[in-house]
């Protein structure tokens, strides 16, 4: 039976969660459709083979030392590609985070297989296997029949749930791989202190036109915190200068799937629901009442948003405090 | 028959759309109501080449034709209609006039400043007791000399302000006989200042003066044209002017179109978007018939001029006069589609209905075109 | 010293795309007004950018090989590369008026409707004779939502790539790529030649002037066919089954009055229905 292998990206010595949820879905293709399901770790993570193992990896291959210090989209294929070779890998599975997508791209190609990226749904007992993944602005959803025998498929984040740890290991196999790169990281630059960013956040507490100026991003950010969240933006408030572009949720910005999305005088243009539409709850928070976001919001709140916002926040310190 | 735009025209409109969106957008609402002028955005249309869009290349111009500007001011009026006047004053005002009516050197001199940005010009024709009769003009040019000597107020400029070229039109003395002449002239000539800036009811972010000719004397060579056939080039280039005043008042309604059609689908009464009710669709049908024809009707006439195959003097009036009303018509029901809100100055509705209204009056009120149209079919 | 562009024709963001009930994974085209794909604009401007600062130093380049289209045209363009059908020429006349120097089109039924690896095969096929020193590309094709292109092209040549660059700086014989990621940036310093993807933020892109929308008129649209590139689709790798619009959100909850009223009712949501407290 041809295997599952999955890519579980590493930061700070530790699975991501994305990952882990990649490693859950892949663990449920499996006992599907009764193939050995694996993990792959590039880099030097001790304890994370035993994380994948008790996430239902059998065998967990590790490529460590020289050139895998840092994250190369040719090292990392090719050690990923050996792996899958041993295992008798057929279906590729990891996250779709920047670098999760950058390698399954490179992967997809060296393997000459189907990629699908940024898959928001599976199939679980398809044949062949079938996935779902937005397109056109997230406007239509494909459904995506994967023919090759080899396949290659990133997960959107936050969508897939995590699955339980059990008192399982893996089986260790040490991999090397010819690691020729050519595009070498010179140096991770961390996002500020205590910034969480929107593409990894459980909450995002989004600002757009109607917060008015950089100023007024202040009620949004003091939200955020409270909520323990990312603080996200709409292409006006960005366009604007209020608020830097890492910031931006939308079509040309970023794609997020947050447990609860808080859009405070975001009008709701097609583009912003492109990169916000999956939020699994949308409060919004605007004067106008017609708004299109007030349709698509679970909880719309008619409202002035410098007077709301900042009550949400005193509400929620009290609640939180009980 | 031929319905499809040039791929350049095609491409010098979305152009046009982009830059308005992008760059004219977001700033329409504040200028409309702080009454704001910005050189800058207008310069920065004229570096693209939009306010030299009929002007030879050989003199600086991208000589793209009549029908990529039209459609280029319908998209420029869409979002912000106060530019749309001044890009229609000096692609089709200003340099037309200096384009046949200019001697080489004026042409030389003004064209390729003019069609890349680096100036704006005006055309300074209404004075307060001539507007729609230009022939009872009051302000004067006598031989001086080897020169003229102007004096006079004229008023209801556009781009007065900002104008760095002028052409003004005069009464003169023709061997005994009243007659009219033009001048073109540089900004700080001498005896010529700007008089009062007018508070407007729309387009608001343009700029409209009085220009004021004290023993303002002028060399032969600022003459444009003939002496004594002003008005001659002043009926002739407001052919001309009409298509642009008429995209201007088409880009508006389709405005109010878009506006009405979204907001139909977002407002909800009785449980339902008020686009389904039969009341609101048959408003939205016919705003969108009256957008088409006049729509239909600019691009023919634009042909006519671009083609140059004959004058279309009678064919400009009745686009003028139906884009104009028709615009009135659709920003109207844009309101009533809006209900309250559009009464509230959140809402662009109102703003393009303020900026509808003078597309009746100005380059020839809607009764003066009635005029010219039964001159045309009466002989 | 040359740069390749891939470029792509797509709909409008604000066109409404519908599934086509008669063709299984398309959508209805006869309303639709197509576009260069807005990212491939930051592409087009970096490249157009690069050549006006008088091109790159010298350095690596794809070796032109055999098999590839003798299109070397001597010193230091910026040509388009696209897959697409006939249509797709307008937004390579876009491509053209911002600045590149001429296009190819591969527009083979069998390369358009091909997946991302097998398009990256043909491009890469495509951009061979040209041996450009560097390959640039939009981070994202908004159709299919799609950001490996240029790490597949990249593959194909064996060249390295970066995707989703926020700032290039070029030296002779590499460039050095700032892009981000969760929590952070990473700065990529890929040796020449190399495929780099582009984002929003990485450039200003112009608007075309209405001279260069003339003079694009009579630069050069090649169309080529598979045939003539000497590479095959190959066997299909995935298929649409089913295009449909996402299920709508079911109706919210609306709420409206006293700011304080408002809240304590969005706070008591927040903890009964999100449960995010």
């Amino acid at each position: 039976m041809a295997g599952i292998l999955v890519w579980a990206e590493v930061s700070n010595g530790e699975v991501r969660k994305a990952s882990r949820e990649a490693v859950a879905a892949g663990s449920k293709l499996a006992q599907m459709s009764g193939a050995p399901l694996a993990a792959v770790v590039c880099g030097d993570a001790p304890g994370a083979a035993e994380t994948l193992g008790r996430l239902g990896a059998a065998k967990v291959f590790t490529a460590a030392g020289p050139g895998f210090e840092k994250y190369s989209s040719e090292a990392y294929a090719a050690a990923v590609a050996e792996a899958g070779q041993r295992f008798g890998a057929e279906i590729y599975l990891m996250s779709a985070t920047a670098l999760g997508k950058d390698l399954a791209a490179r992967l997809a190609a060296k393997l000459d297989a189907a990629l699908a990226s940024d898959v928001t749904d599976v199939r679980w007992d398809s044949k062949p296997l079938t996935v779902i993944r937005p397109v056109y602005s997230s406007k239509l959803l494909a459904t995506v029949e994967l023919l090759s025998e080899k396949k290659v498929i990133t997960l959107r984040p936050n969508v897939f749930p995590l699955g339980p740890e059990r008192d399982l290991s893996a089986e260790i196999v040490p991999i090397s791989a010819e690691t020729n790169i050519r595009a070498q990281v010179l140096q991770a630059l961390k996002a500020a202190e205590g910034a969480i960013d929107v593409t990894e956040a459980r909450v995002i507490v989004s600002g757009g036109r109607g917060v008015g100026g950089a100023d007024g991003f202040k009620v949004v950010e003091e939200l955020a915190k409270t909520l323990r969240g990312a603080v996200g933006a709409s292409r006006a408030a960005v366009d604007a200068g209020w608020i830097p572009y890492k910031h931006q949720v939308g079509q040309t910005g970023k794609v997020v799937s947050p447990v609860l999305y808080i859009a405070c005088g975001i009008s709701g243009s097609i583009q912003h629901f492109a990169g916000m539409g999956s939020s699994k709850f949308i409060i919004a928070v605007n004067t106008d009442k017609d708004a299109p976001i007030m349709e698509k919001a679970d909880f719309a709140i008619v409202g002035d948003l410098f007077k709301v916002v900042p009550i949400l926040k005193e509400e929620l310190l009290k609640a939180i405090a009980k | 028959m031929d319905f499809q735009f040039s791929d350049e025209a095609r491409m010098a409109i979305d152009g046009a759309k982009r830059f308005a969106v992008e760059k004219l957008g977001p700033g329409a609402a504040e200028r409309d109501e702080k009454a704001e002028v910005e050189v800058k955005l207008l310069k920065e249309l004229g570096e693209l080449g939009y306010l030299g869009m009929t002007v030879p290349e050989e003199h600086g111009g991208s000589a793209l034709g009549a029908v990529a500007y039209a459609g280029s001011v319908v998209e420029v009026a869409k979002v912000d209609a106060g530019v749309a006047v001044a890009m229609s004053v000096q692609n089709s005002l200003v340099n037309d006039a200096i384009e046949h009516f200019g001697t080489e050197a004026q042409k030389g001199e003004f064209l390729p400043k003019l069609a890349s940005g680096g100036w704006i010009g005006c055309f300074s024709l209404t004075e307060a007791n001539a507007g729609s009769d230009p022939a009872s003009m009051r302000t004067t040019a006598v031989k001086d000399g080897d020169g003229y000597l102007l004096n006079g107020t004229k008023n209801f400029t556009t781009n007065g302000a900002i104008a760095d070229a002028v052409i003004v039109f005069t009464r003169c003395d023709l061997g005994g006989k009243p007659a009219n002449s033009a001048f073109l002239l540089k900004k700080g000539t001498p005896g010529f200042s700007i008089g009062k800036h007018e508070n407007k009811m729309g387009i608001r972010s343009s700029s409209t003066t009085e220009m004021v000719f004290t023993n303002c004397r002028l060399p032969k060579e600022a003459l444009l044209g003939e002496e004594g056939k002003g008005l001659k080039i002043a009926l002739t280039t407001l052919d001309g002017g009409r298509i642009g005043i008429a995209a201007q008042a088409i880009g508006i309604a389709e405005a109010a179109l878009d506006e009405s059609v979204r907001y139909s689908k977002e407002r909800v009464q009785f449980g339902k978007p008020i686009a389904e009710l039969e009341g609101i669709q048959f408003m939205l049908a016919d705003m969108a018939t009256e957008v088409e024809v006049a729509k239909t009707m600019l691009f023919r006439v634009a042909w006519m001029k671009e083609s140059g195959a004959k004058r279309y003097t009678k064919e400009a009036a009745m686009l003028k006069l139906f884009a104009s009303e028709m615009s009135h018509r659709v920003c109207h029901k844009a309101i009533q589609v809006h209900g309250g809100y559009g009464f509230m100055k959140e809402y662009k509705v109102e703003r393009l209905y303020r900026d509808q209204r003078i597309t009746e009056i100005y380059e020839g009120t809607s009764e003066i075109q009635r005029f010219v149209i039964a001159r045309g079919i009466l002989g | 010293m040359n740069i390749a562009v891939l470029l792509r024709q797509v709909p409008d963001t604000e066109a409404k795309v519908v599934p086509d009930p008669d063709l299984r994974g398309r959508i209805m085209e006869s309303e639709i007004k197509f576009i260069l794909n807005p990212y491939d604009e930051y592409a087009v401007e970096e490249a157009v950018r690069i050549i006006e600062r008088g091109g790159l130093a010298p350095g690596g380049q794809v070796p032109g090989g055999a098999g590839g289209l003798p299109l070397s045209g001597g010193g230091g363009e910026a040509v388009g590369f696209c897959i697409g059908p006939d249509r797709a020429e307008t937004a390579l006349r876009s491509a053209l008026a911002l600045g590149l120097a001429r296009a190819v089109l591969v527009s083979d039924p069998a390369a358009v409707e091909a997946d991302v690896v097998t398009q990256g095969r043909i491009l890469a096929a495509a951009i061979k004779g040209f041996a450009p020193s560097l390959i640039l590309a939009g981070r994202e094709l908004i159709d299919t939502q799609e950001d490996a292109l240029a790490a597949v092209v990249a593959h194909f040549l064996d060249i390295p790539h970066v995707l989703g660059a926020g700032k290039i700086t070029l030296d002779g014989e590499k460039a050095v790529v700032l892009r981000e990621v969760e929590g952070g940036s990473l700065e990529i310093a890929a040796s020449l030649p190399a495929a780099v993807s582009c984002s929003k933020g990485l450039n200003e892109p112009r608007y075309p002037s209405l001279m260069a929308i003339k003079r694009s008129k009579a630069k050069e649209i090649r169309k080529v066919s598979l045939a003539e590139l000497g590479v095959q689709s190959g066997p299909q790798k995935s298929r649409i089954a089913e295009l449909k619009a996402p299920p709508p959100r079911a109706a919210g909850v609306r709420v409206e009055g006293e700011p304080a009223v408002v809240a304590a009712k969005g706070i008591e949501w927040m903890a009964d229905v999100a449960k995010v407290i």
